[in-house]
């Protein structure tokens, strides 16, 4: 997954919403392949490092509808 | 309910909706030993200690309209939105690996130590009205915190941190064991909430009405 992709919004939660489906399929095909995929440190420490959403804690303030 | 589908083309809702959307696969992920290795690997506690959002808890329970029925729900709402699939996520992870990986457990203590006033304030649970969000919260942060006492070694961060719950923790029990003591104060955020107490109430009324009549 490229890690721009991850920086777009409307990117970001479909590109999240098919690996969460893919590893759903794959575990329910018992194919390890794409949980293998997923698993591979780089990629995960690159999700992993997107946690630290800044803009999370403006989606909090009272006028984030704006 | 997507947060997206509530305010559909907000910059901050689309943040949210990324959020859910990034921490449902991370938990997908966290529910096998491997992935929940692979992702404290990866410096998961390390990562969750940094992000500010977490200490962003609202006080907003009591100002905010007890049911929320418009396009933007409460800062509450949001926050419960966020923080839920943090700790379900925490949660997973030591539920998965706190008998064969010790060091997570110390991992989470030291997450829990570093964001100490933030962990406190949710236990010490001092919020004027009860929830259910606020409920769930509870529900699962004493359920990943009793995981992790139990790597309490007589030193080091979990037993700084399980020293520090346990005033907390004997406060919740006291407040919460008996159902009397909170169930008048629990307060309905959504309308369906407020239909089943209502329903509660009709039942309860009920009873006492034919109590009355023998």
């Amino acid at each position: 997954m490229c890690r721009d992709a991850l920086d777009s919004p409307a990117i970001a939660s479909v590109a999240y919403a098919l690996l969460d489906a893919l590893v759903v399929q794959s575990s329910r095909a018992q194919s390890p392949a794409m949980l293998d995929l997923l698993l591979q440190p780089a990629r995960l420490s690159a999700i992993v490092a997107t946690l630290n959403d800044a803009d999370l804690a403006a989606a909090l303030r009272p006028d984030a509808r704006t | 309910m997507p947060l997206n589908a509530l305010c559909p083309g907000s910059a901050s809702f689309d943040r949210l909706t990324v959020h859910e959307a990034r921490l449902s696969l991370l938990l997908r992920l966290a529910q096998t030993p491997a992935g929940a290795r692979t992702l404290v690997a990866a410096g998961l506690f390390g990562m969750l200690s940094k992000c500010h959002y977490i200490d962003l808890r609202p006080d907003d329970y009591t100002a905010a309209p007890p049911v929320v029925n418009d396009a933007l729900p409460s800062a509450s709402t949001r926050y419960h939105h966020i923080i839920m699939p943090v700790l379900r996520l925490i949660d997973s992870i030591v539920a998965q690996l706190h008998t064969s990986d010790r060091h997570v457990l110390v991992q989470a203590a030291e997450f829990f130590v570093a964001r100490r006033d933030w962990a406190l304030a949710m236990l010490r649970d001092r919020l004027p009205t009860v929830t259910v969000p606020t409920l769930e919260q509870l529900k699962v942060l004493t359920g990943i915190l009793a995981q992790v006492a139990a790597a309490d070694s007589g030193s080091g961060p979990a037993t700084a941190a399980t020293v520090q719950w346990r005033p907390a923790l004997l406060g919740l029990l006291g407040k919460y064991g008996a159902p009397r003591q909170w169930l008048p104060r629990l307060r309905p955020t959504t309308p369906a909430e407020e239909a089943r107490q209502q329903a509660a109430a009709n039942v309860a009324a009920g009873g006492t009405l034919n109590a009355r009549d023998d």
